[in-house]
């Protein structure tokens, strides 16, 4: 019997075994604090997006759902009508992707294709960077938020940076990657709104 | 003093974490260019290391030498995202506030400092003693150079809050706080301060 090299394995294994049990007790304890959570998260987001899209369109009294579009690899998502006593007065779209790290914001867009305003559902870039593109106390040069700037822009507005948007100092990065985020948006709810008659 | 005392007070001035250990000054330096943010960074960090020291403590009789760095990790990491998803759920105003703050404090140098050099080694009292004296000590460095970096950097005071005043005009403000080498450069002015306290303690 080889004494030897049974004795260098057994306490490895036993280490292994040791760190293993850690981790499975780790990642069990997560399940199952994710498995309370998830359901309650997952109400609050649509919670916070029900009240943006009343915000943006608050004289709608209905909001008709539209799944029939290009979801662009499911980064477009929640895309629906505003309707004021059955006449549609415009369209609101969830956009979400990457600006330094990432962003979902939530855009709406009058009959009259022109964006009726932006507002952010998250947004996890630098705090004191690029997270001021969200925060309500940091005013531009035009004495606007950074989200506001596109309010009353026309939604086929290329949006250049510098001409139409003030970009925010020390965050070139995120003012391309919200700007890109809300043309995108602009673009299908131009093309959802111009087949809406 | 009694011992319980001197290990709570440990973290504030003679072995104050970020100016005399100069551990964890990744996210003293990032996070510190306003003074909320300097609370909510202290704050969240505070209640992982407590969290941490006390199931490391409660554990030190059962984790093998060899592998405790990586248990330390699994253990810190999976409070953390515990901490996050609970505040998600519970807690959403919070912890939009905190935002980026909550996973950064995994790669916080504090905790690992602690948990390796006091808690896999103390009683769970003492453990929790540790925590909060350190945290407290990280969190009121914090707030003293955002405090700087806020009033002279940015000019208002409790921005991101509806606390918000303004108290320098644009053209007063040194845009130098702002930025990195402005931290630094604070730092090492409280580092220097507490170097002389120390040293007028000692003689």
């Amino acid at each position: 019997m080889n004494a030897t090299s049974k004795n260098s394995f057994t306490p490895i294994i036993k280490l292994g075994i040791t760190l293993a049990l850690y981790a499975v007790a780790a990642c069990a304890i997560l399940a199952i604090v994710n498995y309370i959570t998830l359901p309650i998260i997952t109400a609050n987001k649509k919670h916070d997006s029900d009240s943006a899209m009343k915000r943006i369109f608050n004289t709608a009294t209905s909001f008709e759902e539209i799944t029939d579009f290009d979801t662009d690899n499911n980064s477009i998502n929640n895309l629906y009508l505003a309707k004021e006593d059955g006449k549609t007065i415009g369209a609101v779209v969830q956009v979400t992707g990457a600006t330094y790290d990432k962003a979902r914001i939530i855009l709406g867009v009058s009959k009259d294709l022109t964006i009726k305003k932006m507002e952010f559902l998250e947004l996890s870039d630098s705090p004191g960077f690029g997270l001021k593109a969200s925060d309500s106390q940091y005013k531009g040069k035009n004495g606007k938020t950074f989200y506001d700037q596109f309010t009353s822009l026309p939604a086929t507005s290329k949006l250049v940076i510098g001409q139409d948007i003030d970009a925010i100092t020390g965050a070139t990065i995120t003012t391309q990657g919200v700007t890109a985020l809300v043309k995108k948006g602009c673009a299908l709810l131009t093309s959802i709104l111009g087949s809406e008659n | 003093m009694s011992n319980k005392l001197v290990i709570f007070t440990n973290g504030f001035i003679k072995n104050n974490p970020l100016l005399v250990l100069n551990i964890g000054l990744c996210s003293a330096l990032g996070v510190t260019s306003s003074v909320f943010n300097g609370f909510g960074m202290g704050f969240s960090m505070m209640f992982v290391l407590l969290m941490s020291e006390i199931v490391i403590s409660l554990f030190r009789k059962f984790i093998p030498s060899a592998v405790r760095l990586p248990i330390f990790i699994i253990i810190i990491a999976a409070f953390t995202t515990i901490v996050q998803l609970l505040l998600q759920a519970f807690l959403p105003s919070l912890f939009k506030a905190l935002g980026v703050f909550l996973p950064l404090i995994v790669v916080n140098c504090i905790i690992m400092g602690r948990v390796e050099s006091f808690a896999s080694k103390n009683t769970v009292i003492n453990s929790v003693l540790d925590a909060l004296g350190m945290g407290l000590g990280y969190t009121i460095v914090l707030v003293l150079i955002s405090l700087i970096r806020e009033v002279l950097g940015g000019g208002t005071i409790l921005s991101g809050t509806p606390f918000c005043l303004t108290l320098l005009p644009e053209s007063y403000r040194i845009g130098l706080f702002n930025s990195a080498p402005g931290g630094f450069l604070v730092f090492g002015f409280l580092a220097a301060v507490v170097q002389n306290i120390k040293k007028e303690k000692d003689s």
